[in-house]
């Protein structure tokens, strides 16, 4: 159950993806995107129907149950828009293919040292995703995601009952936290496929995150090193050690990633502001407001504006000023070219 | 504002003294602003440094956690940094040019160099001073888990509202969402009660405490000036609790005294003493 709940993540995310940049770039989408771009623009687009599905349900005062039938019926209608929109631009994307792999036919054969650099990187990534797998160490001060699906799905309703006590609120909690999707993606995956709660979120979903985070550090290697594979090898080798010896910290890269995947705010560090960064260097302004949306869906920000809103605010800025910069300096070269 | 600052400047602190990365990342920065003439990638070296520069004083920081909202603590801020990617970029950058620049008779010294890189990054990292075996929870769910199983197998079908020690009352939720606890984990992980306005009645707190006196002491009598275990465990089924797990460790005596108050004859389960109550 737990490999097929991985093949159909990457299924869904793939024709999500596909579809998402379709709509987003349309005749463009070839154009410096990636099949991780696709993958990634798949696992957002997931992220917003459950969205959809939760808050529904949770205004309407419907059941869990409800909320699970009307997420499979919007992902239903998401994959075959996403499919009819891959059918009808294929034979362009089939074009576009062969040009890239000619492209790639003629660049250099793989030399011995960029081998053995994507091997160390494949072999650290196998090495992180057993240490999930066995699960020795779960970061579980200050989060109860696990009690919470367990709450959603032992009592078919969202929120009714405090999740650390299974007694019902007296109080209650903050709407912003309420509105937040995460338990409801990870309730959904249980009821669809038969897994019980500390499995999907202990196990299943921090191997997803991890995975989804080096799909991202990839694109930030294609966008810095375009030209270089081994310098792309590098840089996944390191930034694969990197997570592995950064484990020292709450509040770290790789601490999120080895030993609380689940969290919104590791998703959010590992996956989303990579992935954000690879997109304004890119200039992908479209996708880049998928991100600010998916982290206004799984964390807590100031009214919807997160750190990819306010990163992506600052890199604009300094994008502006340094192109301001160049067109002045390049004013004044043309005067003192024209003085001279 | 002077509790702001003083949390950023705090949680500056501690940010950089558990691991180097901090140290590493200034030093990637330096390498690249000041050993190198190639300006690539100018925007993510110079928003990378904004950010950092921000991230650490005080006064910048304290706005940051403003605007992250005060639900997160310091470190969160440095989510703005690319930390990992500027590393990898900056090591990647430094032994790829270095590695370029030598010839194939110097092999030795391109090993050296990578070997004294990785070393760098290795020991302003982890290596022997991980922060996560002081927080990471090891996972017991395993224990709970099979508690829980047979709480359930001999209650028959009947709802079940559980004290326990610290450790089973941890994972129970986790294990069955069907069980109900007379107080959840939030009772000892206080960052859990920002997830709630519920708070707990004084009754559950002095249940709570009893069962971590007796934990250690293994007495009835456990506590100061608080309810008698006898007492406790009256106030518990008052709050509607119908199973009871005393710790592993508590005294015969103890567990004969309260068997006699309650009539109810105790049961073992997993090496603790289980109560049905009614």
């Amino acid at each position: 159950m737990v490999l097929l709940l991985y093949i159909s993540a990457a299924a869904g995310f793939a024709l999500l993806g596909g579809g998402a940049i379709g709509i987003l770039y349309g005749r463009r989408s070839g154009k410096n995107l990636h099949w991780e771009d696709s993958l990634l623009a798949g696992y957002f687009m997931c992220i917003g129907l459950t969205e959809a599905a939760h808050l529904a349900a949770l205004f309407l005062h419907r059941s869990f149950s409800d909320c699970v039938k009307l997420f499979m019926l919007l992902f239903a209608a998401a994959v075959a828009v996403s499919l009819a929109l891959i059918v009808r631009q294929s034979r362009r994307r089939r074009v576009m293919l062969q040009e890239h792999s000619r492209g790639e036919k003629g660049e250099l054969p793989w030399t011995r040292a960029e081998r053995f650099a994507f091997l160390v990187f494949f072999l650290l990534v196998l090495l992180q995703i057993v240490m999930i797998a066995m699960k020795q160490y779960v970061q579980l001060r200050g989060d109860m995601t696990v009690e919470t699906v367990n709450s959603f799905l032992s009592t078919n309703a969202i929120y009714q009952v405090n999740p650390l006590t299974g007694q019902p609120y007296e109080l209650g909690m903050p709407s912003r936290l309420k509105i937040l999707c995460l338990p409801t993606l990870y309730g959904i995956l249980c009821r669809c496929f038969g897994l019980s709660a500390m499995q999907v979120v202990w196990q299943v979903i921090p191997v997803i995150t991890l995975i989804l985070s080096y799909l991202a550090y990839s694109l930030l290697a294609r966008t810095l090193f375009p030209k270089s594979r081994l310098k792309r090898g590098c840089f996944l080798t390191v930034a694969a050690i990197l997570f592995m010896v950064g484990d020292y910290m709450y509040g770290m890269d790789g601490f999120g990633l080895l030993h609380g995947g689940f969290y919104g705010v590791t998703i959010r560090g590992a996956v989303l502001l990579p992935y954000m960064l690879s997109l304004v260097l890119r200039n992908k302004w479209r996708l880049a407001i998928l991100c600010i949306l998916a982290e206004a869906c799984i964390v807590w920000t100031l009214y919807g504006l997160g750190v990819s809103a306010l990163m992506a605010v600052v890199l604009l800025g300094l994008k502006l000023l340094g192109r301001n910069i160049q067109k002045r300096k390049g004013g004044k070269e043309e005067i003192v070219c024209g003085n001279s | 504002m002077w509790e702001l600052l003083s949390n950023a400047w705090k949680g500056w602190l501690e940010y950089t003294t558990h691991g180097k990365f901090a140290a590493l990342l200034l030093a990637v920065l330096l390498f690249l602003w000041l050993c190198r003439r190639e300006r690539e990638h100018r925007l993510l070296v110079f928003y990378t440094t904004l950010m950092t520069i921000l991230c650490i004083f005080p006064v910048s920081a304290a706005v940051l956690m403003l605007y992250q909202t005060k639900f997160y603590d310091y470190q969160w801020i440095w989510n703005l940094v690319p930390v990992t990617v500027m590393i990898a970029f900056g090591a990647t950058v430094f032994l790829t040019e270095y590695w370029e620049s030598y010839h194939k008779k110097q092999g030795l010294n391109k090993w050296a160099v990578t070997f004294l890189v990785l070393a760098a990054i290795l020991l302003c990292g982890s290596v022997g001073n991980a922060k996560w075996e002081e927080q990471a929870v090891l996972s017991k769910s395993g224990e709970a888990a099979s508690v829980v199983e047979a709480l359930k197998a001999s209650g028959e079908g009947e709802e079940i509202c559980l004290w326990a020690p610290h450790e089973i009352m941890e994972y129970a939720r986790a294990a069955d969402g069907s069980v109900k606890l007379l107080y959840g984990r939030n009772m000892w992980d206080k960052a859990l009660n920002a997830y709630s306005y519920d708070t707990y009645s004084q009754e559950r707190v002095d249940c709570y405490q009893w069962m971590e006196a007796a934990e250690e002491t293994g007495e009835l009598a456990s506590g100061k000036e608080q309810l008698s275990g006898e007492e406790c465990v009256r106030t518990a089924m008052k709050l509607g609790v119908n199973r009871l797990l005393l710790p592993k460790n508590m005294q015969q005596e103890a567990v004969e005294q309260l068997e006699n108050a309650l009539g109810v004859q105790a049961r073992e389960l997993a090496g603790y003493y289980y109560f049905v109550l009614q």
